[in-house]
C-alpha cells in the first residue's frame, strides 16, 4: 500500500490525459504546487466529475510517491460558491496563471496559500477589483522572496526620504532620482499597503516590472486577453 | 533487417484513442487476414481523407469542400450562428437534428495558462463572419469549463449587433437529483426557466 494524503488545495490547471482522464496541477496548503491524475475524470459517472473547478477550495486525498501522484477522493463546501463566469473571473484566471509559472513544484508555501484563500473572497466583495489584485501581487512578492526595500535607498542605503522622489528598480526597490513622480511618502504607503493613496499608474508599473522580472522578461498570456476585453 | 511490415501496421494503429498493442494486433490480424478488400478501401479512403479534408472557408468545420454541407445547405437559418469548441460537438448538435441554424467552430477555447488566446481560436473571423452576413443570432455552446465560460464571455464582449445566449446546463433527462454533482445543480438552478403550461 502506497501512503495516503488529505490535503485542502485549490485547482489552478488541467489537461487532458489519454481518453478519460486529466492531469491537474493543485495548490495544496501543505505541500505547495502539486500534480495529480484524476483517473477517468472526464466520465459523467466518475465521482470527480463535476468537482474539479479552479477558485473554490477542494478537499483531496490522493496517494503515490511518484512526481505525478493519484487522486483518490475529493470534496468541496458548496457553500458562498458563485458558479457563473463573470469578468472578475479573468482577473482570477491571470493569478492563476501566475501561480503556474511562479510557484516551484512539491514546495509548501502555506502563507501564499492563505493569501490566494483570502484574493477569492475579497474578490466578491466587490471592493476595488484592481486595488484588490495588486495587493495580492505584492503580498505575493513578499512572501516568496521577492519583495522589495521599502526603507532605505538601494544606492546609498539612506532611509526613505517622504518628500523625495524615487524611481522603481525591478527586484530591489528605490533609488532617488531627481525627475521621478514617486514620492518616498507613496513608497510608506506601498509598504503599509495603505494602496488606495498610492497614485495607481505607478503601482501598476511598479508591480507589472517585478512580476516580469520574476518570470524571467515572459508577458502573461492572461494579461493579454485581459487588455482585449477591455477595449 | 528487414523492416516488418505487420509490426509497423500494429505500431501504426495504436495512435488511434482507446486503442493499445492488444486491439492493434487483433485489428492488423482481421484487415490483412480476413478483410483485405475492405482493409484496401480502409487505406485509400484515409489516404484520401487525410490528403483533401480542410477546413470550411466559413465556419472551419472539416470537409473536403471549399464550404461544408452544413454553409452550403440553401435550406438552413443563415442568421443564426452556433459557436462550438470542435467538431465533434458539431456532429453531436447535428445528430439531435433540432438545430437548423449554422456553426462555427473555434478548433479550442481560450486558455491563457496554454497560451491560447482570441486569434488563436478565429475570433476575428467570427466577428468578420457576423458582420458580414448580418447575423441575428448568437448561441454559444462552448463547454461548461472556466475556459469555456472565458470564451463565452469574451465572444458575448465583442458581439456588439447580434443576440448572443449561451445553451443551458443542467440535469438529465431521466436524471435523479441526488446523483448530479453539487456545481451541475448550482447552475441549473441559476439557468432556471419559468414553467409554461399551454
Ligand atoms: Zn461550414
Amino acid at each position: 500500500m502506497s501512503q495516503s494524503n488529505s490535503d485542502e488545495c485549490f485547482l489552478l490547471h488541467q489537461r487532458s490525459y489519454g481518453e478519460t482522464s486529466l492531469i491537474i496541477d493543485v495548490f495544496t496548503k501543505k505541500d505547495g504546487k502539486i500534480s495529480l491524475i484524476a483517473k477517468g475524470a472526464k466520465k459523467p459517472k466518475s465521482k470527480f466529475f463535476g468537482y474539479l473547478v479552479p477558485f473554490h477550495k477542494l478537499s483531496i486525498n490522493y496517494s503515490g510517491r511518484s512526481e505525478l501522484k493519484t487522486l483518490t477522493n475529493i470534496d468541496r463546501n458548496l457553500m458562498h460558491s458563485k458558479s457563473t463566469f463573470n469578468k472578475t473571473s479573468y482577473s482570477l484566471l491571470y493569478v492563476n496563471e501566475l501561480l503556474i509559472k511562479l510557484l516551484p513544484k512539491n514546495a509548501q508555501q502555506e502563507d501564499l496559500f492563505l493569501l490566494y484563500e483570502k484574493l477569492l473572497s475579497d474578490i466578491n466583495l466587490n471592493e476595488n477589483l484592481e486595488l484588490t489584485l495588486r495587493r495580492f501581487e505584492l503580498d505575493m512578492l513578499d512572501t516568496m522572496g521577492y519583495g522589495f526595500d521599502y526603507e532605505y535607498d538601494i544606492n546609498n542605503n539612506e532611509p526613505i526620504d517622504v518628500d523625495s522622489s524615487y524611481r522603481f528598480v525591478s527586484e530591489r526597490g528605490f533609488r532617488k532620482s531627481k525627475n521621478a513622480t514617486f514620492l518616498g511618502k507613496d513608497i510608506i504607503n506601498l509598504k503599509n499597503r495603505n494602496l488606495k493613496d498610492v497614485p495607481l499608474k505607478e503601482l501598476k508599473e511598479i508591480t507589472k516590472k517585478a512580476i516580469t522580472f520574476c518570470l524571467d522578461g515572459n508577458d502573461l498570456a492572461s494579461r493579454k486577453i485581459f487588455k482585449a476585453m477591455k477595449k | 533487417m528487414n523492416k516488418d511490415l505487420l509490426l509497423e501496421l500494429i505500431n501504426a494503429l495504436t495512435i488511434l484513442p482507446g486503442v493499445g498493442k492488444k486491439s492493434a494486433q487483433r485489428m492488423a490480424l482481421y484487415l490483412l487476414d480476413k478483410n483485405k478488400d475492405g482493409a484496401r478501401i480502409l487505406a485509400n479512403t484515409l489516404a484520401d481523407a487525410v490528403d483533401n479534408i480542410q477546413r470550411c472557408s466559413s465556419c472551419r468545420m472539416l470537409t473536403s469542400n471549399e464550404v461544408c454541407s452544413v454553409c452550403d445547405d440553401n435550406s438552413r437559418d443563415d442568421l443564426s450562428i452556433c459557436v462550438v469548441e470542435n467538431p465533434s460537438d458539431v456532429l453531436a448538435i447535428e445528430s439531435t437534428g433540432g438545430y437548423r441554424g449554422k456553426y462555427f467552430v473555434l478548433m479550442g477555447r481560450l486558455s491563457p495558462i496554454d497560451g491560447i488566446g482570441p486569434e488563436d481560436i478565429g475570433i476575428d473571423d467570427l466577428l468578420k463572419l457576423i458582420e458580414s452576413k448580418s447575423v441575428k443570432e448568437i448561441i454559444l455552446a462552448t463547454s461548461s469549463t472556466v475556459e469555456g465560460d472565458a470564451t463565452a464571455i469574451y465572444i458575448k464582449d465583442h458581439v456588439k449587433t447580434a443576440k448572443v445566449s449561451r445553451i443551458s446546463y443542467g440535469i438529465p433527462i431521466g436524471g435523479e437529483l441526488e446523483y448530479v454533482d453539487g456545481t451541475t445543480i448550482a447552475r441549473a438552478i441559476e439557468g432556471r426557466i419559468e414553467v409554461n403550461v399551454d
